[in-house]
């Protein structure tokens, strides 16, 4: 009896010190996912909308080219910014979690980019890339261009330069941060026993270091490429008019002055979402196999 | 440790250039008056030019009052503290919670709290304005606010989270032995050991919120400027080089270096609760 009493008490703790958190997350993000649905399925009868349920808006969205074409750029700007930054992020924890000259000051310059707007990153790639920032200006001093039109077109153009260099610049060094904890948690001890057993630096960390740091690196690309996907600004000011990304278009439908159209940029969002929760699901059961078939960290 | 090879090195200072490098022009254009095609350095600076000057430009246009950065300051400010503040009392309970029990469907609730910092906020921002302009709230602090919550709760959750798993509960049983009270043990016992924990999680809910875009322009329509909508506007109208624009990207820096600085004083001072190695 005083052993049940206990335990019904200790429940009643936990769902009250959970409670506040909990409701206050499925509010906040759960109901505006719903109205999104809901408008997008066809009821939205303060812009005179009233056909729910229908699948209209979303195989209008779905067929049209510029939406095919967006997801194509979407995935394109969101997955290469990824396994860049991933792959230079790691290297870079890495190479701090050795000793050299100079590595508390370099830590802070590192940890900048992570603490500013993605805005901040934008309005440096322009000062640096556009046709009359500073590269354009040097090349032109060092006799190679003549005139602002001679440099190439880097931002606003579908190659997406301007959009993924932001993006390098914002998540290389959180990459580096996530596996720079990861490396301070595993410890210099399993890679100093690998050395003392005869491996060569290359191979410790191949093989001693690197498996341990794997799921810190699918976290922090996880991270990372969730935030791509529906990255808005970025594209918006610096990638070309079209082809755009998803969330641009989402954000020109909801902009119309035609409001009927809103449940087209509420089915758009609705899409992102979808598409995201499908890659990100996908990529983690792809880790989970990979690592039932590894055996887990021996 | 050991020492990191010549090429490891090469590596790192390319990548702290990368990072360090851009900023220079910046700070460059931040102090011209004049910067035209193709001159490598401003062809006037901001104390050549005449101090009547019809449109002053750089920090002398920043901070006169047309250019409403005070405003967009002030707002940064408050709903960084409002949302910090919102989301420490939310987070707190259910990371002692986290932290200290494990209980059927922990795992769940975990990744309930930490969904919204993988779900597009684009979608979650246009549904909170319907729902925020419904009931009154859109274009206001409280619903800015709110919709700044998505972001900053689950990392809330998590720092403190991770808090009270290190706080070892002995501790307040020790002092609940020696006869302090509940409050007692509490306040003076638990709260100087979560302290450290808890100013990183109100510094980085402030970050968070102080860098939000999106959210803020959807939920305030243009009606409650910031620093980084006001980048934004900046960015979208102004030219590369431009000395207003430049001054603006180093002040919003401003709150992140303010948070670097603080936080590397948290750390220095090695006061991490409950690591007793």
């Amino acid at each position: 009896m005083l052993f049940r009493k206990g335990t019904g008490c200790r429940s009643l703790w936990i769902v009250a010190g959970l409670a506040p958190a909990v409701v206050t997350v499925a509010v906040l993000f759960a109901a505006p996912l719903i109205v999104a649905i809901v408008q997008s399925l066809g009821h939205a009868p303060m812009y005179g909308v009233q056909s729910f349920p229908t699948l209209e808006y979303y195989s209008r969205v779905m067929r049209s080219s510029r939406f095919q074409i967006s997801v194509v750029f979407t995935l394109y700007y969101a997955i290469l910014p990824t396994i860049l930054s991933t792959f230079l992020g790691t290297a870079l924890a890495i190479a701090f979690s050795r000793h050299f000259p100079g590595r508390q000051v370099f830590r802070f310059f590192l940890r900048l980019p992570i603490v500013v707007p993605y805005l901040v990153g934008a309005a440096l790639v322009v000062a640096l890339l556009a046709n009359g920032g500073i590269i354009a200006r040097i090349l032109h001093a060092l006799g190679i261009i003549t005139g602002t039109s001679d440099f190439p077109r880097i931002l606003f153009s579908s190659f997406g330069w301007g959009i993924m260099l932001v993006y390098l610049f914002k998540q290389i060094p959180f990459t580096f941060l996530v596996i720079s904890a990861v490396l301070a948690g595993i410890g210099p001890e399993y890679e100093e026993a690998a050395r003392t057993l005869g491996a060569t630096p290359r191979q410790a960390v191949r093989y001693i270091l690197l498996p341990r740091l794997v799921p810190g690196i699918v976290t922090a690309s996880l991270l990372v490429f969730a935030f791509n996907f529906q990255s808005y600004e970025i594209p918006y000011l610096l990638g070309s008019t079209f082809p755009s990304t998803l969330p641009v278009e989402a954000m020109r439908r909801f902009n119309l002055p035609a409001v009927a159209r809103r449940p087209e940029a509420m089915a758009y969002v609705v899409v992102i979402t979808a598409l995201s929760g499908i890659i990100l699901y996908t990529y983690l059961r792809a880790y989970r196999g990979w690592e039932r078939r590894r055996g887990g960290v021996g | 440790m050991n020492p990191l090879s010549r090429r490891g090195y090469l590596f790192v200072v390319i990548m702290v250039l990368f990072f360090t490098m851009p900023f220079i022009p910046l700070v460059i254009a931040s102090f011209s008056f004049r910067w035209h095609w193709p001159a490598l350095l401003p062809t006037a600076w901001l104390w050549d030019a005449p101090p009547d000057v019809p449109l002053p430009v750089g920090w002398r246009y920043l901070f006169s009052r047309v250019s409403r950065l005070g405003p967009a300051f002030f707002n940064t400010l408050v709903l960084g503290v409002a949302t910090a503040t919102g989301a420490l009392i939310i987070a707190l309970p259910a990371a002692r919670v986290l932290g200290r029990y494990s209980f059927p469907g922990k795992g769940i609730v975990e990744f309930f709290l930490l969904v919204p910092v993988i779900v597009p906020q684009i979608a979650v921002g246009m549904g909170m304005l319907l729902l925020l302009m419904r009931l009154g709230l859109a274009r206001t602090y409280t619903g800015i606010v709110l919709a700044h919550l998505v972001p900053t709760l689950p990392y809330a959750v998590r720092i403190l989270t991770s808090v009270f798993q290190n706080l070892d509960p002995r501790f307040e049983e020790q002092a609940r032995t020696l006869g302090a009270g509940r409050w007692r043990t509490y306040i003076s016992v638990v709260f100087p050991m979560v302290l450290p924990g808890m100013t990183t999680a109100f510094l980085f809910s402030f970050l968070i919120s102080s860098n939000v875009f999106l959210l803020t322009f959807l939920i305030s329509g243009g009606r409650v400027p910031t620093l980084p909508t006001m980048l934004f506007a900046h960015i979208e109208s102004g030219a590369p080089l431009d000395a207003t624009t430049a001054g603006l990207v180093l002040i919003v820096s401003v709150p992140g270096l303010i948070f670097l600085g603080l936080t590397d004083m948290l750390n220095g001072e090695a006061v991490l609760p409950g690591k007793h190695k």
